[in-house]
């Protein structure tokens, strides 16, 4: 009886147990993270009573929750991963939306501000035409300002969230090292396991998995150790580590995650990963710093190509254009652009400033200049793709700067050191920067300053083309001559042919008295038929006008005829070339021997055979001094080995003008002799019959457009004279010393020398008789002007052609018509992309990341709800089951107290005896 | 598989949350017809839609750019049709004039004031302006009047050359103005012909004005032919008697045309140089001394006044004007010189005046500046002077800044104003004289191929408007079509299907459904309901 007694009681101690676990299932069906728990229950042991072992009953042995290890584990690891994309996936539709929304995005912006342009072009007298371009221009560049604002609003938010998924981390990991402490104390020695606290223990987990990928160990003791990314512990046994979000050393807007520390912070950022917390820091570095970079560079080559283009225009009060947009190198916004490691060592005295120089070049990355520790050596990297874009040492004297992708970065002074960190941001902020600088609609510069004429008094049909502006800077960054005055050029320039094939280009500020420019523009070839540039449109390129003393007129030389030419006396002479490569500095030489009496001519056409080098020849003299001359024999005059003076047998024809009485006409009869020799026209020698403008006395002017010598005989009576003078002036006299006696005199010519950028030439002697001083400062001059222009047709001598400012040129679109193209112009990315084409592709690429960021986490979220699947159905309740585990624990316990009863019956039967 | 409570409600849950998703999505498209919604919903469509978008607003503006062209060209020939129905008025009045060699110098002089009007007219239609106010024939300069002047004062052109360019698709611009000067003034003149004008950089102010001019004598002027001149005016001293005086001179030479060195000129006279003849008006500024000319004595040899002098003569020369000096008396100084060349006895004075020279210790003076000569004396006045008078010596450092310039350019062209006023000019000049008659009738003739001339010039400018037009319409179907093309590979990649977005959206409905009935079928199935 006893033993049935104890027997049922166990029983019903085990019943009772049961159904409260029953229940404690069923009340905890939806609690998150709770494992159904189970009760293990055995029979205690028997009793030997001799007639075999008699069974005492059941006890517990354990109550314990039905979970699989592995894929609780495996369930931390999918919330991770599906967090993680989640938190990418919400930030970077926003910015999707955001860049490709009409209202917002860019495309309609400049498609809109690009037909307003057209419309001006179309009209550029219209004022309001014109304030519509200034309204536009403010809307674009309003527009580049909101979108900026959009994505710095979003990179606020992920900083925001990045606080707070740490301080949740914070609260979660000191609850769970709290948890950690109870679960050791609760289970003491004992090995019950203390289900419910571990289940609040693995869903603390799990929860903490959703904000960072972690790893957790089992030491043993029942505590768990958290640690995340390389193994930065997170818990260890019951205490927790805090983790804060501090400011970036290098740049102040990247907020970094660091452990919190008495002893300064120690920054893990590199080691986190995964969750929330990994999905923002990869959307902040990767997709919403290029989204800045990209438009920002969009914004710079805008603003810079637009101000480059409207600079060279003038506006409708013949002033050149200003700033269209914002400057991209205002004081302000290039020392913005760089900025130092908080963590450089004191004093932080160090100024510096990135000024953009090509905007065609940029890139759409970051760069760190980072100093060697050791020495003073600096790399400057770029991010995008690590590559090292320069490397130096620091500058020993200041300013200083280097150059590289399209910027230049200046050191304008400070102490720099060894270990010194800076970080180079060239087109992060453009757009925010960009704004537009116009302020009245008179200020647009659409016509071009550059206006050609054809002079009606032509006889050729030659035209000339409208000509335009191509720089208003030469290779140093001054400001050129010619349209250095405001409101006009300086000087108005005219373009004469001397012969169908040969032109100058003058400086027209007296119409009547056209003087040579400096470094002259003159006896230039024309080629009929063909296009023909009139300006160098080599920046660098130089002239030489030779000035050398030797040139010109020699000495005359007298002796019995016939004399044969005198040489012209010029000397031998060696000249160099050398090409300096402006990138690698490589020189390359070019020498040229040349022979003694060589003419001008065939010095110039050996100088044309060296690369780089143009040269032309010419040569003039003039005779004159007729009225000491009689027209009877012995007198002749001759040109070159050509006879001038006509005879008629032996005395000189009658019909020759009297050079003592008329020296007018017979200085036209030598003009119309020379002329009509078919040899000197041959070799391009013809001569004019002028007056010599200060003496007022006639002169024969002959020329050689080849640069031929030019060699001047006189046979005459004793005492009658000749002047001859070359182009400098310089005069000989020929004295005639009677019949059979000639004295003859050579003019030697002069060259220009067209010298390429980068080529220098030398001359050995150094002090060149024929060129001039080769070392003096304005040996070779610029020969660049900032204009082109060109000319084709068939011309005629005498024709002309002016080249003046464009005043007043108000209906004159050239220079608008600049500006509408450069929607189409490739000017980004080193002619890659236009400027619609690179937001184009920013947009695209946001798009594919976002479309792949859903795409992969609706794979993530299938995963997770798989794996949320097998652990549910491992662990969790099902409420029929938990039904009849209470019927059948009922019917035990009914079963049980049933047993009690007999055994109380037992009992009362027993005691009913006595 | 075991199934938990929670992964029924789950599974219920999730499908029904992703039905709804799916159902929102398509909602969303069909409201707004575009099946891409977002760059993410396909992003290789979304940049092709996006070039389209840009393409589509380029054609529209360049649609605009083509109306403007259109506009801008008719109204250029309207104002070509009525310069020529003008010209042909009066190619019928010059006809007239030639005909009828009977007529009056007053009938010439009635004809004259017709073409004159006519001249107004046709100054006034080459001034038309636009209804922007912008006059079309300026070239680059469309604010200022292009068409300037009289026949006293030259007609000039004071546009630019150049057309104006609008972009009308993105490889093709069409000019949509012509400047005058290539169509009123570079006209071929049936004879060589020239131009008149002034130098910009004349100083008179109001500035002097040179005459249209005419050709009196076409042979001669065409022996001159196709030299320029220019006509420059001297320093009054230049002259004897000093006063207003000009020089002609050829252009590319500088040789004086004689006999029009220094020569005196009345201003408002007529010209005639050869075979042309023209008129200077106003009040041009003369030549300025720069520096005044010297001869001092003992510059060029040594002075010695020990051989007499009487007797002995020296000639001073400016410009044309010589006068001879007499040294009647021994000098012993060079004061003593200056005194006698200053003598108003023997009337050296009076002759140094004539010359506006004047004579001191240092040597001689022109303060006007034109350099003389002293000339014709001996040996002993070689000493005394101590210039070498024997040969003859000139001064140097006397210089003049020209006075007012003025071009008279030869030109194988005619602007149609200076047509008109020539022939105006012509028939005034009738005087009853047969010499004026048959200079009339050379000039009909050359009126008549002139105005031939200018027609044609205009002809050949309508047809080229004509071409242009046709450019613009052919470039405005290329658009229209390229237009349509675009849109419809737009809308394929952008718009919505409906048919197949409205039967997905009853699919997903079903799922819908489906998922909420079995929801509350399977969630009413619980052992506890029959306990």
């Amino acid at each position: 009886m006893a033993g049935l007694l104890d027997t049922a009681v166990s029983g019903l101690r085990v019943s009772q147990s049961a159904l409260r676990t029953t229940g404690h299932n069923i009340a905890n069906a939806n609690t998150p993270g709770y494992s159904r728990q189970g009760v293990e229950v055995a029979s205690t042991g028997g009793i030997n009573s001799g007639a075999g072992f008699i069974g005492n009953g059941a006890r517990i042995t354990a109550i314990e929750r039905t979970v699989d290890q592995f894929l609780i584990t495996q369930l931390r690891t999918d919330t991770s991963l599906a967090s993680e994309l989640d938190s990418f996936n919400v930030n970077i539709r926003q910015l999707d939306t955001l860049l490709s929304d009409p209202s917002t995005g860019l495309s309609q912006g400049l498609d809109k501000f690009f037909a307003t342009m057209e419309n001006g072009a179309d009209d550029p007298t219209s004022i309001p035409s014109r304030q519509l371009i200034i309204s536009e221009a403010e809307n674009l560049a309003l527009r580049f300002n909101t979108l900026y604002e959009g994505i710095q609003t979003l990179s606020n938010n992920v900083n925001q969230k990045m606080g707070v998924a740490v301080s949740q981390i914070n609260a979660l990991t000191a609850s769970i090292a709290e948890m950690n402490k109870n679960i050791v104390q609760a289970q003491g020695g004992g090995d019950q396991p203390a289900n419910d606290l571990l289940d609040q223990r693995d869903e603390a987990l799990r929860r903490l998995s959703e904000l960072v990928s972690i790893d957790v160990v089992d030491p043993g003791d029942g505590s768990l150790n958290v640690s995340m990314g390389s193994g930065q512990s997170l818990i260890l046994g019951g205490v927790a580590r805090e983790l804060e979000v501090v400011d970036g050393t290098l740049d102040p807007q990247l907020n970094e995650i660091a452990y919190k520390g008495n002893a300064g912070n120690l920054v893990i950022t590199d080691f986190v990963s995964g969750g929330e917390l990994g999905g923002l820091l990869d959307f902040r570095d990767s997709t919403l710093n290029t989204a800045f970079n990209e438009l920002g560079r969009v914004a710079l080559v805008l603003s810079d190509t637009f101000n480059e283009v409207h600079s060279q225009g003038i506006d409708l009060n013949n002033q050149f254009g200003g700033l269209f947009f914002s400057d991209v190198n205002a004081p302000a916004t290039a020392t913005a652009r760089v900025f130092g490691d908080s963590s450089n060592a004191p004093p932080s005295d160090r100024v510096m400033n990135v000024e953009i120089t090509d905007t065609s070049q940029l890139t759409a990355s970051d760069y760190v200049l980072e100093v060697a520790s050791g020495d003073t050596s600096y790399r400057v990297t770029r991010e995008s793709d690590g590559a090292v874009v320069f490397s130096g040492a620091l500058p020993s004297s200041f300013p200083s700067s280097i150059e590289f992708d399209g910027v230049q970065l200046n050191f304008t002074s400070g102490s720099f050191q060894a270990g010194d960190r800076f970080s180079i941001q060239p087109t992060r902020t453009g757009a925010r920067d960009i704004a537009s600088a116009l302020d009245r609609p008179d200020q647009l510069a659409f016509a071009s300053p550059l206006v050609t004429t054809t002079d009606t008094g032509n006889t050729g049909n030659a035209e000339i083309s409208a000509g335009s502006l191509t720089g208003l800077t030469d290779v140093n960054g001054n400001a050129l001559p010619l349209f250095a005055n405001t409101g006009a050029m300086s000087p108005p320039l005219i373009v004469q042919f001397t012969s169908p094939t040969t032109y100058d280009v003058l400086n027209n500020t007296d119409p009547a008295n056209p003087v040579q420019l400096d470094p002259p523009i003159r006896n230039r070839t024309y080629v009929p038929g063909q296009v023909n540039q009139l300006f160098s449109q080599d920046p660098g390129g130089t002239l030489v006008a030779a000035n050398g003393a030797s040139l010109g007129i020699g000495a005359a030389v007298a002796g019995a005829g016939p004399l044969a030419a005198n040489p012209n006396g010029y000397p031998s002479e060696t000249y160099t070339v050398t090409y300096t490569d402006p990138v690698s500095g490589a020189q390359t030489f070019q020498a040229m021997n040349s022979s003694p009496n060589d003419s001008a001519k065939s010095i110039a056409s050996q100088l044309s055979n060296l690369q780089g080098v143009t040269a032309t020849a010419r040569n003039s003299l003039m005779v004159g001094g007729f009225d000491s001359l009689t027209n009877t024999a012995p007198l002749q005059i001759a040109l070159n080995g050509v006879d001038l003076v006509e005879y008629n047998g032996a005395a000189v024809d009658a019909t020759i003008p009297n050079p003592a009485t008329n020296p007018i006409e017979f200085n036209s009869y030598l003009a119309d002799r020379i002329n009509a020799n078919p040899a000197l026209q041959a070799s391009g020698i013809r001569a004019v019959a002028a007056t010599n403008a200060s003496t007022g006395q006639p002169e024969l002017r002959v020329f050689s457009s080849q640069g031929d010598d030019l060699n001047v005989t006189l046979e005459a009576n004793v005492g009658e004279t000749l002047a001859v003078a070359d182009y400098n002036a310089a005069t000989v006299g020929l004295t005639g010393a009677g019949a059979g006696n000639q004295e003859t005199v050579t003019v030697g010519g002069t060259l220009d020398i067209e010298l390429a950028a980068d080529q220098v030439l030398n001359a050995s002697p150094v002090l060149s008789a024929l060129l001039g001083d080769s070392s003096a400062a304005g040996f070779a001059k610029s020969s660049y002007l900032g204009i082109e222009a060109s000319i084709n047709g068939l011309a005629d001598t005498g024709d002309r052609f002016n080249l003046d400012f464009n005043t007043d040129g108000i209906s004159d679109n050239r220079n608008a018509l600049d500006l509408v193209n450069l929607s189409s112009k490739a000017t980004v990315d080193d002619g890659l992309k236009t400027l619609s084409d690179s937001y184009g592709t920013l947009v695209e690429l946001v798009g594919i990341e976002t479309n792949s960021s859903t795409i992969k986490l609706n794979a993530g979220n299938q995963v997770l709800a798989q794996t949320e699947n097998l652990r549910n159905s491992v662990s969790a309740v099902n409420l029929d089951e938990e039904a009849a585990n209470l019927i059948q624990f009922e019917q035990i316990y009914n079963a049980n107290a049933q047993v009690i009863s007999v055994a109380r019956d037992l009992f009362d039967r027993l005691l009913s005896i006595f | 598989m075991r199934i938990s409570s929670i992964q029924i409600f789950n599974i219920a849950n999730n499908s029904m949350s992703e039905a709804n998703e799916a159902i929102a999505k398509t909602q969303a498209q069909l409201s707004s017809g575009q099946r891409v919604l977002t760059p993410s919903d396909d992003p290789v469509a979304s940049v092709k839609i996006l070039e389209i978008e840009q393409n589509l607003a380029r054609l529209e503006q360049y649609g605009k750019n083509i109306d403007i062209a259109n506009n801008n060209l008719s109204l250029e020939e309207t104002a070509l049709d009525s310069v020529s129905t003008l010209l042909q008025r009066v190619r019928e009045i010059t006809v007239q004039a030639g005909n009828n060699a009977t007529y009056t110098s007053s009938d010439y002089e009635t004809l004259a004031v017709e073409v004159d009007a006519r001249l107004d007219e046709l100054k006034n239609l080459l001034n038309t302006r636009n209804a922007g106010g912008d006059y079309i024939f300026a070239g680059y300069t469309g604010g200022d009047k292009p068409f300037d002047g009289t026949a006293s004062s030259g007609f000039v052109y004071n546009g630019t050359d150049g057309q104006v360019n609008i972009k009308v698709s993105d490889s093709t611009s069409v000019a949509t103005s012509d400047s005058g000067k290539s169509i009123f003034v570079d006209i071929p003149a049936a004879q060589n012909s020239f131009n008149t004008s002034v130098n910009p950089a004349n100083t008179s102010s109001p500035a002097a004005m040179i005459s249209v001019g005419r050709i009196t004598d076409q042979d001669v002027y065409d022996e001159f032919y196709p030299e320029d001149m220019i006509i420059s005016f001297g320093h009054d001293a230049q002259t004897n008697p000093s006063g207003t005086n000009l020089t002609i001179r050829e252009r590319s030479t500088g040789n004086v045309i004689q006999p029009f060195q220094n020569a005196p000129y009345n201003l408002g006279e007529t010209l005639e140089v050869n075979g042309l003849s023209f008129e200077i008006t106003g009040k041009p500024d003369t030549g300025t001394t720069l520096s005044p000319a010297t001869l001092n004595f003992g510059a060029v040899g040594v002075v010695d006044f020990s051989l007499p002098l009487n007797t002995t003569t020296v000639d001073i020369t400016v410009g044309a004007v010589t006068e001879t000096f007499v040294m009647n008396q021994s000098v012993t100084n060079a004061v003593d010189l200056a005194n006698l060349l200053n003598d108003v006895g023997n009337g050296n004075a009076g002759r140094l005046a004539n010359l506006g020279v004047s004579a001191n210790a240092t040597g001689l003076v022109m303060p006007a500046g034109v350099n003389f000569s002293l000339a014709g004396g001996n040996a002993n006045t070689d000493l005394a002077f101590g210039i070498a008078t024997s040969v003859g010596v000139t001064s140097t450092d006397g210089a003049i800044a020209e006075g007012d310039q003025f071009f008279v350019d030869s030109s194988p062209n005619q602007d149609v104003l200076t047509t008109l006023a020539r022939f105006s000019q012509a028939m005034r000049d009738i005087d009853g004289s047969q010499e004026s008659k048959d200079r009339l009738s050379e000039i009909v003739a050359d009126t008549l191929d002139n105005l031939n001339n200018a027609q044609t010039s205009i002809l050949e400018t309508t047809a080229s408007l004509g071409a242009r037009v046709n450019t613009l319409d052919s470039t405005q179907q290329q658009h229209t079509n390229t237009d349509l093309v675009s849109r419809e590979i737009m809308s394929e990649l952008r718009d919505l299907d409906y048919a197949e977005a409205a039967s997905r959206l009853s699919a997903q409905t079903l799922v819908l459904e489906a998922a909420q009935a079995t929801f509350v079928r399977i969630s009413q199935l619980t052992l506890f309901s029959r306990l």
